[in-house]
Formats: C-alpha cells, sequence, structure tokens
C-alpha cells in the first residue's frame, strides 16, 4: 500500500532488498520462489550498475568434472587456507555446500559455459587444489550473469526501482524497519517500510586510486549497517587484482585476466627479468593476487616498472599455433583494441598493474548471513567474513553472491511469514531529511568529488599493498584533516534532488571517508602481516596475538574497534606454517 | 603531434523536465586537458567538474561493460568510456528514448 506525504512517498514492502546485482538479484528470486513479495531497490540500473556485470572469467564450484578428487571439504580447506584462518568457517561451509547446486542452476537460468560434452570445463587457479573454475563463454561473465538474471526478474515479474538512493536504515526499538532514501528519477525522499531488508549493496573499492571496480562501489551499505548499529568486520583487508590492464587504462581488466589464468602468462620487469621468483620462489607467476600485485608495485619501488607504474605480461613464449587456436576457442573482446594500439599479443607484452578489486570486510554477519541487527541480512561483497584475510583466486565472489542470496532469500521467505511490521519512527526520517536539504542549501565550499579525490591518493600511497605505522598515522592525519576542515565545507551546487550527482557524490564521500578511516585504523591495530595485509614495520604472521578478527562497532560519535577469535569449526593452523607472501 | 592541440568546442544537451520548458544546449570550450587523448566520458566529467555542476549523466563501469554510458556525439551513438573525445563535439542524449535529465534516458525495456 502505497501513501503520499506532501514531503515523502511511502512504500511498503515486506522484504526489503537494497542493490539489484549477483547477491541481491539471487536474493530476491529465491524468496520470490519460496511466495515472499519482495522489492528490489538500486542505485543505478539493474545489470548495469554494480560489478557483477564487471566479473570477469571464473565462477568456482567442487564439481569434481575435471577432477574427481575435488569435492565441498577441499573447497572449503582452499578457502579457509587462503584467508589465513580468519574465515567464518561456519558461514564458508555454508557456501561452498550451496556451490554445488547454485552455480550449475545459473546455466539452465541462461548463463553460458565452456562445456566438454555434458561436463563443465573446469580450471585450476591459483589458490585452488584442484580444477575448479568454470568459464563462462568470452570471459565476460558479468553479461552472462546479468541475462540469467534478467530471465528471473521478468519470470518471477519481480517488483524493481531504479536509480534509488538508500541513506539510512530505518530503526524500531533497535530493528530494522525499513530505510530511507531519494528516488533519483523525480527527487521524491521515500520510506521504504519492510519486515525484513537485505543488505546487497557491494563493496568500497573506490577507496584507492586505482581501481578497476565500478565507480558505484562506494561502500554505502557498509555505512547504512554501520550507522543503524550493526558490526562490521576485517576492513582492514582489501584485494588488489595485479593484472588491471594499465594500457590501455582501466579496460577489460578480466580479459587480462584470461591470459594469465588460462594461458599461464608471464611477468616481466622493465629489464626482462622474470621477478616474480624473487617475491613468490613457491608459486612464481602462479600467486595470489595481493603477493602478486605486491611484488609488481615493490619492482616501481625498486625502479623497474613499466611506464605507468605495472609490469609486463607476456604470452609470446607460447607458439603461434597454440596461440592461434586459443584465440579461437576464446574469442576476447580486449583483442581488436589492442590490435588497434599496435599490440600483439603473439609478439608483445600487456601493460598491467595492480588495482584495487574487492573488498574482503563489511558488514559482520553469522552463518545465517544476519547481521547484529535484527531483521537485517547481508549478502555479498557488502559482508565478511567469507575470505577471511584473503580471497582466493578462480571466481568465488560470484559463488558466494549466489550462496548467500540463496541463505538470505530463503530464510527472509520463512521468516517474513511470522513478522508484523514495525512503526517507522517519523522523527528519524525527518532527521535524514533535513540532513540532505541542508546540504543542498550549501553552495560554496568542497565538492564530493574533491574529498574522493583526497581520500583515494591517500589510501593508495598510505594504506594499499605495503603498510607501515609511519605512512597509517600520515593517512590518518589526512582523513582527520578532511573530516575536521573538508566535511563541515561540502557542499553541492545544483539545488535539485533529481539526478543531482553533486548531491550523491557528497554522501558517496562521506561514506568513503569514515570507509578509509576504518581501513586505516584496523591496519594499525594488526600488528602484523597476513595475505592482503603487509606491514612493513611488522612483517610476519603472528598467530599467538593475531588470530584475530578485527570488529568495528559504532561508538558514541566515534569509531570502537575490538577484537573476536574467528569462527573456527574444523580447520586450524598448523603449528609450523609455511608463509609465502 | 604537430599543432598544438588548442581548445575543443563542445555543445552538451541540457534538459530537466521537471523544471524546464524545452531543451537546451551548453556551449564550452576545453582545454586540452579536458579533451586531447581522452574518452569522451572524462570530457563530460570535466565539464560536470569544471562548468557544470549540475550536469546529469551516467558512468558506472567505464570498462564498455555495462553500457549505460552511452550517448549521441555529432550525431552518432557511441558509448562515452570507448570513444574518444574529438575537437568539435554536440554530445546528446541517445534518440528514441524518453530523457529524465540531461544524458540520462530512461533504458528500461517496454
Amino acid at each position: 500500500m502505497d501513501s503520499e506525504d506532501s514531503s515523502w512517498k511511502e512504500i511498503e514492502t515486506p522484504v526489503l532488498i537494497i542493490g539489484s546485482e549477483a547477491a541481491g538479484a539471487k536474493a530476491a528470486i529465491e524468496a520470490q520462489e519460496d511466495g515472499a513479495d519482495v522489492l528490489v531497490v538500486t542505485k543505478g540500473l539493474v545489470g548495469r550498475n554494480g560489478n557483477t556485470v564487471m566479473a570477469g572469467a571464473g565462477i568456482q564450484a567442487p564439481l569434481g568434472h575435471m577432477d574427481p578428487r575435488d569435492n565441498p571439504d577441499v573447497f572449503f580447506e582452499d578457502v579457509v587456507k587462503g584467508g589465513a584462518y580468519l574465515n567464518n568457517q561456519k558461514l564458508v561451509e555454508a557456501l561452498v555446500n550451496l556451490s554445488v547446486t547454485e552455480v550449475p542452476k545459473m546455466e539452465k537460468w541462461g548463463a553460458r559455459f565452456l562445456k566438454d560434452g555434458d561436463k563443465f570445463v573446469q580450471y585450476q587457479l591459483p589458490g585452488s587444489s584442484y580444477p575448479r573454475t568454470l568459464n563462462p563463454i568470452g570471459h565476460r561473465g558479468g553479461l552472462h550473469w546479468r541475462r540469467a538474471f534478467k530471465t528471473q526478474f521478468k519470470r518471477l515479474n519481480t517488483r524493481i526501482m531504479e536509480d534509488v538512493f538508500i541513506t539510512r536504515l530505518l530503526l524500531s526499538n533497535g530493528q530494522v524497519a525499513g530505510a530511507f532514501g531519494i528516488s533519483l528519477r523525480d527527487g521524491q525522499f521515500v520510506i521504504f517500510k519492510s519486515k525484513i531488508t537485505i543488505l546487497a549493496t557491494g563493496g568500497c573499492t573506490q577507496l584507492y586510486r586505482k581501481t578497476d571496480g565500478s565507480i558505484d562501489a562506494t561502500g554505502d551499505g557498509i555505512i547504512l549497517a554501520y550507522n543503524a548499529g550493526a558490526d562490521l568486520m576485517d576492513m582492514e583487508f582489501h584485494q588488489f587484482f595485479p593484472m588491471a590492464c594499465y594500457t590501455p587504462p582501466f579496460e577489460m581488466h578480466q580479459q587480462t585476466g584470461a591470459f594469465r589464468y588460462y594461458l599461464h602468462a608471464k611477468f616481466y620487469n622493465a629489464i626482462g627479468e622474470e621477478f616474480m621468483a624473487r617475491y613468490l620462489p613457491l608459486s612464481k607467476d602462479w600467486g595470489l593476487r595481493d603477493p602478486t600485485s605486491r611484488a609488481i608495485y615493490l619492482e616501481n619501488k625498486y625502479g623497474r616498472g613499466s611506464p605507468h607504474g605495472g609490469a609486463y605480461l607476456a604470452v609470446n613464449h607460447l607458439p603461434h599455433n597454440l596461440l592461434d587456436e586459443w584465440i579461437k576457442k576464446h574469442p576476447l573482446s580486449l583483442l581488436p583494441k589492442l590490435e588497434k594500439l599496435g599490440i600483439d599479443i603473439r609478439k608483445d607484452a600487456l601493460e598491467v598493474g595492480p588495482a584495487c578489486h574487492y573488498t574482503i570486510g563489511g558488514v559482520r554477519i553469522n552463518e545465517n548471513c544476519e547481521t547484529r541487527l535484527p531483521r537485517l541480512y547481508a549478502v555479498g561483497e557488502v559482508a565478511s567474513g567469507m575470505d577471511g584475510a584473503e580471497r582466493i583466486d578462480g571466481g568465488p565472489a560470484i559463488t558466494w553472491c549466489l550462496s548467500m542470496g540463496y541463505i538470505a532469500g530463503k530464510k527472509a521467505a520463512k521468516q517474513v511469514r511470522e513478522l508484523d511490521w514495525l512503526p517507522i519512527e517519523k522523527e528519524q526520517v525527518r532527521e535524514e531529511q533535513e540532513k540532505i536539504d541542508s546540504l543542498l542549501e550549501k553552495k560554496e565550499g568542497i565538492r564530493g568529488f574533491e574529498i574522493k579525490n583526497k581520500i583515494k591518493d591517500t589510501m593508495w600511497e598510505h594504506c594499499a599493498l605495503v603498510r607501515d605505522g609511519k605512512g597509517l598515522k600520515n593517512a590518518l592525519n589526512v582523513l582527520e584533516e578532511i573530516r575536521k576542515n573538508d566535511l563541515p565545507r561540502i557542499c553541492v551546487p545544483d539545488s535539485s534532488r533529481v539526478f543531482n550527482k553533486g548531491l550523491t557524490e557528497a554522501l558517496e564521500a562521506t561514506h568513503m571517508l569514515a570507509l578509509s578511516e576504518m581501513t586505516v585504523r584496523a591496519a594499525m591495530l594488526r600488528e602484523e602481516t597476513r595475505k592482503s595485509h603487509y606491514r612493513t614495520d611488522f612483517p610476519k604472521r603472528d598467530n599467538k596475538n593475531w588470530l584475530k578478527n578485527i570488529v568495528i562497532s559504532k561508538g558514541d560519535g566515534e569509531m570502537l574497534l575490538s577484537t573476536v577469535s574467528p569462527v573456527m569449526t574444523r580447520l586450524t593452523p598448523p603449528e609450523e606454517e609455511e608463509v609465502e607472501g | 603531434m604537430d599543432e598544438k592541440p588548442g581548445k575543443a568546442k563542445v555543445k552538451i544537451f541540457r534538459f530537466d523536465p521537471s523544471v524546464d520548458k524545452e531543451p537546451r544546449f551548453e556551449n564550452y570550450e576545453i582545454p586540452p586537458e579536458g579533451w586531447c587523448g581522452i574518452k569522451i566520458i572524462d570530457t563530460i566529467r570535466y565539464i560536470f567538474e569544471n562548468y557544470a555542476p549540475g550536469l546529469s549523466f551516467r558512468e558506472p563501469c567505464r570498462q564498455q561493460l555495462c553500457g549505460a554510458c552511452t550517448v549521441m556525439v555529432n550525431k552518432k551513438t557511441v558509448l562515452s568510456c570507448d570513444a574518444l573525445s574529438e575537437k568539435e563535439m554536440i554530445i546528446e542524449p541517445v534518440p528514441n528514448r524518453r530523457v529524465l535529465k540531461d544524458l540520462i534516458v530512461d533504458l528500461s525495456e517496454e
């Protein structure tokens, strides 16, 4: 039942899903399958915003089609070892078990994969014990996922509202009663009244100057949850992808990955060395993403990088007829682009380098995808606990989205039948409305994109691949400076609420500022090196003191950091651990 | 390059159906840093950051994957994150779609 008010519109939905891509779409579809009424709201356009459409060449499931030894238990072990034992093992167990049914389901929904008869062709990527990665045709997985979800939305007649920027979760007696946002198409404020809310808003890769992710990925959902009182976890961990295309800049990164993953490309520095062995004596060119990114970063520090701060990635050591056959089988849209630039992969190398790719931390959840707040779930990249200190290669991100969407969608459908509506506390609505209106009144000062730029440069400089106490302190000083001096001056030159990019960027900048502060504070606290978190002043993994997750919650006007032991059910670190990278 | 790139002349379509009776074009002269050797989407962003803070446009992926940044430039439909800027450009929303604001059109199907 929709009701009108002079200043806001109210829309009721038993299940509200914020975010429309892999995780949100899957949650919506599963909830609808089980009879729930849902509404999906999204900041941009379905199938076009967020990182799902940009997803690359793979998705993982331990189907054992190429090697019968693979199974969910092995997948579980790979993920937990890859994450250096900081994963929530109950959650990982649920996700790997579901992957066996939910990943192949994507084919029934319209995704097309490389197959050998009725078997999926599966590849073994860094971090996997056996061939496990399914390969969507053309290495543009995102287009397949988009098609699959679209057909289901159509079949189920899913209710969707696009171009809605949610700015706050509404609480009633400590429970989530809905959300408040701006409909960007007509500029109206909207109250979404819900019995259950599922956050599926993705990560915050925009915190970094170099990123291969969507410009939408400003971590809005993480801040929505935090502001409402949910816990966050593992915010110090961000994944960097070592093969972002530096020439041409930031294009088709996932296809450059194909050269490495499916053709065993080699990395070279500017003086022709196969330098990876220097940093990764065991895995060499086959290392996980962060140590590989870090090696490229360090080569540049030592003056041996490529012109744009990266490295060379080449397959020219392979016979031409092998490459020709491969290209025939894998028609990459990147190739004609490279050709135009005079780059022939049979002879030349690509220039690639690190870019922030995936947010490992996020909203803290349990194995049911429930947050600390009653009636609030979090699924996909917005959540944490799946990956521990590092996400392994090979495409578990979309796998997690499917498994988590399944869990939350089914749970929500069941739970929603037993729940009553909660009253909307209009005071919160008025407060939020005033906050936005007062932003719109400020015409002079500093704009959202300017604050974003400062954050991105600071984070890239001090809190990316190589960290130390001094640099982190510097970063914190800059961020505190921004909070003190810039944030009060944040302005929105245009007064309209209709597609006002200045307004949305101002809101995103405030989210990014809080998220970068969290990252820096957690990185300062974690005085050790563990996978994606690398401290030159604490270069060793410290299982004695740091087999812990850092939890961040909102105190009285300040961030509270505390530590908890990871949920461990089956796997504990061995006494003597061989650690590489 | 033999000669200096100079300034680009860019005409950009503006229309907010909630307040404007009809669309208009705004004219900008863009220095080389805002157009030369960069993508059209970067020029649009340059205009937003430097001259037209109320300009509405889409730019989610910037990697030729999502298609949301499609516009019409000099009467040709292009992916603005793919095509390079030119020295004279008329930038308009894609044709045959309802304009929601400026370069943003309704892309929903049926």
